[in-house]
């Protein structure tokens, strides 16, 4: 035995290898689907694809896109959160800062901004070629109505983004936003107080907005993205032709 | 067969509803302890959440004292002339003042000066002076004065108004349902105008160009 490989059984015999990792290498059918239901990351897809499952042109990927979009954001979201002050006094100047100061900092925020725009059309292809393939149908409908809440998660995060630059577009884009809000029914106006923070958009409503935008929607929108992926697994696997 | 082994007393069945209800020595009256127990956690469940999200609500309402809602005083009309001066106020034009939210005009530039007493209905006419809240009555942005055609123009979605807040009639002129809404004023013996900006009157409805109760732009063209 050479060096290398004594190196190499030394520390795969080790119990902190073997803690980690609970099975050898999968080298056959069974133990490579039993490593694929072990694994955290592995197990949201299914031990065996059905065929007509791995064909591109049926759903495009379109959901996995968007989900490839949500982590993109989440990281580069980070990213900025290290320059970003929530505060109506700052607020601007830490998004000049970031483009002109922060090195890498234009690249960071246009992925962020161009991430955003683009998960919102790709959710929204996505509940097209759902509707238009019927893979809403029993028994998907509850996982449809979970894909409508994210939906309108997707859209309150584009929302509550849009004020964080504090410029005239952000301030009067929510002005008009949180107005529209004032034409419905019975909870127009404490809806409108709650989410402004006050009368008018100000300081309270950018803290607010960030607040939901970095943490709030966020977590919600991890959690139900978590429901939305178990259930395609339990009402029979990706969807196919009819 | 060793002495271990012990052969079933019967053989199991499914332990369906009946099969455990038969096991109970007595049938049971009323509300099953199971049941006590399960309406008393979702009871109990139930009344922390409702306690959490009232106590939410309650948290995160925001606190409106002070500022912006208390009345603001503005000065007399000098007042006013020395703050703007590089606007004509004295020709009627609207002076901002951004504490109170609102825009103050001279309703009659033949008199130059405001004139004491109270207005409930922010009408203005017997003050002489009118102060407009800035909120335009559509979505909530805000009008800009065009020194131009002397008119109030909203960037957001072209609403616009006579230099004393009248809505001109019709889509041509944008979306806003009314004109623009006036605070309550006071004007003491000296003159000096204050704002209730607590007290806000809507505006009355459009009126087309050319009938009275709209003053005509000044330019046919405006600033947006």
């Amino acid at each position: 035995m050479s060096f290398l490989e004594r190196v190499d059984q030394t520390i795969r015999r080790s119990p902190v290898w073997r803690s980690i990792f609970r099975q050898p290498y999968p080298r056959d059918e069974r133990s490579r689907a039993y490593a694929v239901m072990n694994n955290v990351f592995l197990h949201i897809h299914p031990v065996r694809v059905r065929q007509h499952a791995v064909k591109f042109a049926y759903t495009f990927c379109l959901g996995g896109l968007s989900f490839f979009l949500f982590l993109v954001l989440t990281v580069t979201g980070v990213y900025l959160m290290f320059f970003y002050v929530p505060s109506a006094a700052q607020a601007y100047d830490n998004i000049l800062d970031i483009q002109s100061q922060v090195t890498f900092g234009l690249l960071t925020r246009n992925i962020h901004r161009w991430a955003a725009h683009l998960m919102v059309f790709f959710v929204f292809l996505h509940m097209m070629r759902v509707f238009y393939h019927g893979a809403y149908k029993p028994p998907r409908e509850f996982n449809w109505v979970v894909g409508v809440v994210l939906l309108f998660l997707t859209i309150m995060l584009s929302f509550t983004g849009y004020l964080l630059p504090w410029d005239q577009i952000a301030y009067w884009a929510i002005t008009i936003g949180t107005n529209m809000g004032g034409y419905a029914p019975l909870f127009n106006t404490p809806v409108s107080r709650i989410l402004l923070g006050g009368v008018e958009v100000g300081q309270n409503t950018l803290l607010r907005f960030y607040v939901l935008h970095i943490m709030v929607l966020p977590l919600v929108a991890a959690i139900f993205l978590a429901v939305h992926f178990w259930r395609i697994r339990k009402d029979g696997g990706i969807s196919g032709p009819l | 067969m060793s002495n271990y082994h012990v052969e079933p007393a019967a053989k199991p069945g499914a332990l369906t509803k009946e099969a455990i209800k038969s096991l109970r020595k007595e049938q049971v009256e009323g509300l099953s302890r199971r049941q006590l127990m399960r309406v008393a956690l979702g009871t109990g469940i139930g009344l922390w959440l409702l306690e959490v999200g009232a106590g939410t609500i309650g948290f995160i309402w925001p606190n409106l004292a002070g500022g912006f809602g208390a009345p603001i005083q503005i000065g007399a009309l000098e007042d006013v002339k020395t703050a703007n001066s590089t606007l004509p106020i004295d020709e009627g034009f609207p002076a901002y003042y951004a504490e109170a939210r609102a825009f103050v005009i001279l309703v009659d530039p033949a008199q130059q000066r405001f004139l004491p007493g109270e207005d409930q209905t922010g009408d203005g006419t017997a003050l002489n002076v009118r102060a407009l809240y800035q909120r335009c009555p559509h979505l909530g942005c805000k009008p800009n004065p065009c020194e131009r055609n002397f008119w109030l123009e909203c960037p957001c979605h072209g609403s616009r108004y006579d230099r004393l807040g009248i809505k001109a009639d019709g889509a041509a002129y944008g979306p806003a349902p009314r004109s623009m809404d006036r605070f309550s004023i006071t004007v003491d013996d000296k003159g000096v105008l204050t704002v209730n900006t607590g007290k806000i009157t809507l505006g009355p409805l459009p009126v087309a160009l050319g009938q009275p109760g709209l003053i005509p732009p000044r330019t046919p063209t405006g600033c947006i």
